[in-house]
């Protein structure tokens, strides 16, 4: 670990407001843009990279120094992710049930899913909008190893001690996971010609 | 390597390639006054240390004026005719009444 996050560790743990600044800044598009690209939901993701950061702040005491501090912000915001991910899809079922309740059966087409929201920041990028999309149809365990590797570049070590799985599982699931995402982009394409 | 297999791997690629080509997403400019607002909101203020000297202690400064003060302190003591911070007291014989015991034979 470098002398100049060493010291600012040891500010944070004094509850520095400038380092905590510093570190909100070192980190934010980084840790923004995994919650974005898991959840592919901007407000969604402002709010759960807010909630890293509080997490973070609230639980320095607890960082080890054993990792590097980068991997421990990845895996409370990969933690945090999944969470919400659940989180939403108990609501989603939540809301389509009263939907469902509430059309009492007029309206078949009511009770389906309703389509994603268009990704209005991406806008005009039809390819990445097809991306986003077929990333959000993935299982949570698939979508964490694609978008910390092939999205955020990082290495293969870093991702086994962000999501503490072993070095087989992390390339097994990121190959089943990559052949998903070409399944599902060929569907699209499919469809739309 | 299987064709089955070389066909995959070279999907797997080409999915690989489109997706480290997507767009970085970036935070909001306000998003630090955001965290911060947030967490002085939940913790009423307390969150963060307010300290005297702004966010960190001058040690090195305190510690010279320490040195200095000795110093001082010092200096008084040697110049004092008595080796004390006091003033000399008046021993002699003309004292204010009652301000010292008198003994009468």
């Amino acid at each position: 670990m470098i002398e100049l996050e060493r010291s600012l560790l040891r500010r944070l743990r004094d509850r520095d407001e400038r380092a905590f600044r510093e570190l909100i800044d070192g980190h934010r598009d980084r840790v923004f843009n995994i919650t974005f690209r898991m959840l592919g939901n901007r407000a969604e993701a402002e709010d759960v990279a807010q909630e890293v950061f509080i997490t973070v702040f609230k639980t320095i005491e607890t960082f080890r120094e054993e990792s590097k501090f980068s991997t421990w912000l990845y895996r409370v915001t990969v933690n945090h992710c999944k969470n919400r991910i659940k989180y939403l899809s108990r609501r989603h079922d939540r809301d389509r049930d009263e939907l469902d309740e509430t059309s009492n059966g007029h309206n078949g087409a009511i009770g389906s899913p309703p389509p994603t929201a268009p990704d209005r920041a991406l806008e005009g990028a039809q390819m990445e909008k097809l991306l986003q999309e077929a990333i959000g149809n993935l299982d949570d365990d698939h979508r964490v190893v694609v978008v910390l590797r092939d999205v955020e570049d990082l290495s293969i070590e870093e991702i086994c001690e962000i999501t503490g799985l072993p070095d087989g599982t992390v390339k097994s699931r990121l190959h089943r996971a990559r052949l998903a995402l070409r399944k599902k982009l060929q569907r699209h394409v499919g469809d739309e010609s | 390597m299987s064709d089955d297999e070389e066909v995959d791997a070279a999907q797997a690629e080409e999915v690989r390639k489109a997706l480290s080509g997507m767009q970085k997403a970036r935070a909001p400019d306000t998003f630090a006054q955001d965290v911060t607002s947030t967490i002085r909101k939940r913790s009423a203020g307390r969150f963060f240390a307010r300290r005297t000297f702004g966010d960190r202690v001058p040690f090195g400064a305190l510690a010279i004026a320490a040195v200095l003060g000795v110093c001082v302190l010092g200096y008084l003591m040697w110049a004092s005719q008595t080796g004390s911070l006091a003033g000399p007291r008046d021993r002699g014989g003309s004292g204010h009444a009652g301000s010292g015991l008198q003994l009468t034979p």
